[in-house]
């Protein structure tokens, strides 16, 4: 006699011929658990049970004889269609989860990314500095912020084009003096475009390679971090204290030539919550984020799921109580 | 505001389903009381809607298998749709987006995300048997891979819903002989209606079939 077998997320099950369930063997209902389940091998016990019969354990008729059953089998278990599909649900996520590939080396190209990134803000801020001190020759009266002055050099040109304008010490400019600086304002503008594609880039790609960290802290700042630490397994390694100081290594440098006093933050103090935290709390907010971040960095590299709401909500409440 | 189809609202040209998580957008649509706008330029599905589809399969307490998933902008429209008694499979390869759908999945407990190529259905044969496969992969094998599922995962009377480039169909004549290649494959299907939608897809159609 012969006999096939067929998976599905609520477990496995073995048909003879006429699509009749000869043995079963159901996994617990805890989407995770039944993931790992379904990967492994069939359970002997199963297999005993089957003494007579020529089993195929791969075949597309099992499949589909499984396939039309899934909901009676399902509804049995979970008592209704939306407690069933709450278990679907999960196991898809665990599933799709488990195939997303591993960030092997992934990590090097957002630390390259982030560098990038911080070259282009310095570049920017030189630029910016050289059309000040060149438009201030023409027009030194004008007081605009950095970008309001590179938008209005590159859209405007000469002073005489400002609504505002009434009168200037400044040089006059002959069309092609014009020309050049808004050539020149034009670079920078574009410059400032594509630092936003790269931006986005960072924090996307820190989202996908470091979910759980970058769900704690904005994700340039855990880019930036992450290029300090140097790889994401070596922030998995990190004591929470460390990472507490990542990117102060100027200043504990300074320290340990005994000038200057010991840093008590690296890049963390610019997390709103330490920011927004009361003078006298903020070095322990520090300390807290720098905790859960460990922790988050652990479960990025190692275990890769994506515990980023639960991390969240702890801290949250940890800095309630503090500041409460 | 009125009920076209089961689950769908109209106010002139606008389409709208209840958000299933009130208060969240997914893809930068607008949100009015319980509503959730349906964006006819970044659905084809909601395109087809506004250009005359007739009938709607995909309704309260529908089972779904979803090929080409993207980021979950009609998917999450799927979702408010059929409820929480109805599923939807939905199958994705690319994993940058993949991340996002799995986002929109995260508050919605109807979406089942599977990364995995839709020419392989092999590769997710744990799905149930569904009452719709709709296929959007915009992959020169599209017809193919459609009947491939369809043939692993569609009931009986189930519908087949494909979002297809014009050209590769002839929208003018009759259905039985539309896919200018591939019609003989799709003889087990009724093709019921072609649904152009050019007017909010550039080159689009929406082809409607029955499994008989
Ligand atoms: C046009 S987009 C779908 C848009 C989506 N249906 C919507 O309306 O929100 C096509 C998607 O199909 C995916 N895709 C293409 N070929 C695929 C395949 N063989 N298996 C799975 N997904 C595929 C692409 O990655 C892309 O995300």
């Amino acid at each position: 006699m012969k006999a096939a077998m067929a998976k599905c997320p609520f477990g496995i099950f073995i048909f003879d011929e006429q699509g009749n369930i000869l043995a079963s063997r159901l996994y617990p209902k805890d989407p995770q658990k039944a993931l790992e389940l379904f990967g492994e091998k069939t359970p002997k016990e199963l297999l005993d049970q089957l003494k007579g019969y020529e089993l195929k354990t791969k075949s597309s008729e099992a499949d589909s004889m499984l396939r039309v059953r899934i909901r009676e089998i399902g509804l049995e278990i979970f008592g209704s269609h939306e407690n069933m599909n709450e278990f679907l649900s999960e196991f898809g996520m665990a599933f799709t989860r488990s195939r997303m590939k591993k960030a092997v080396g992934r990590d090097n190209l957002i630390i390259q990314a982030s560098n990038a990134l911080d070259d282009i803000n310095k570049s920017i801020n030189l630029f910016v500095t050289r059309l000040r001190e060149w438009y201030g020759l023409h027009y030194p009266e004008l007081k605009l912020s950095d970008n309001e002055l590179i938008k209005s050099v590159c859209e405007l040109g000469a002073r005489e084009n400002f609504p505002k304008f009434r009168s200037s010490t400044g040089t006059g400019l002959v069309p092609e003096d014009e020309e050049i600086l808004m050539k020149y304002a034009a670079l920078i503008e574009r410059m400032h475009e594509d630092k936003k594609g790269l931006e986005k880039y960072v924090k996307e790609s820190v989202r996908e390679t470091m979910p759980n960290f970058s769900s704690l802290i904005d994700p340039l700042l855990a880019a930036r971090m992450l290029a300090m630490a140097g790889s994401t397994e070596r922030l998995a390694r990190m004591t929470a204290s460390t990472i507490q100081l990542l990117g102060a290594e100027k200043a504990l440098f300074r320290h340990l030539k005994q000038k200057g006093k010991p840093p008590k933050f690296g890049l963390i103090f610019y997390s709103p919550y330490v920011q927004n935290a009361p003078e006298g709390k903020r070095g322990k907010m520090a300390r807290f984020l720098a905790s859960k971040l460990m922790l988050a960095a652990r479960i990025d590299y190692y275990s890769k799921r994506d515990e980023s709401s639960r991390l969240k909500k702890e801290l949250e409440e940890e800095i309630g109580r503090v500041l409460a | 505001m009125k009920e076209i189809f089961p689950g769908i609202f109209r106010k002139g040209n606008e389409l709208y389903t209840v958000n299933a998580v009130p208060g969240k957008r997914v893809y930068g649509e607008k949100l009015t009381d319980n509503y959730r706008e349906w964006i006819p330029d970044r659905s084809k599905l909601a395109s087809a809607i506004l250009c005359g589809l007739k009938e709607m399969p995909v309704k309260p307490g529908a089972k779904i298998v979803y090929l080409g998933a993207s980021t979950g902008t009609t998917v999450s429209h799927v979702s408010d749709i059929i409820g929480l008694d109805g599923i939807v499979y939905a199958v994705e390869f690319a994993e940058r987006v993949m991340r996002k759908l799995m986002d929109v999945a995260k508050d919605r407990k109807n979406i089942v995300p599977i990364l995995a190529d839709a020419r392989k259905p092999e590769d997710y044969s744990w799905v149930e048997e569904c009452d719709v496969v709709y296929v959007d992969v915009a992959d020169p094998q599209e017809t193919e891979l459609s009947l491939r599922n369809a043939e692993a995962f569609l009931k009986k009377g189930g519908y087949m819903l494909i979002a297809v480039k014009s050209q590769s169909i002839d929208v003018t004549k009759d259905p039985k002989l539309v896919f200018k290649e591939e019609s003989e494959k799709l003889k087990d299907y009724k093709i019921l209606q072609i649904v152009d939608i050019d007017k909010y897809q550039k080159d689009h159609a929406l082809v409607v079939a029955v499994n008989q």
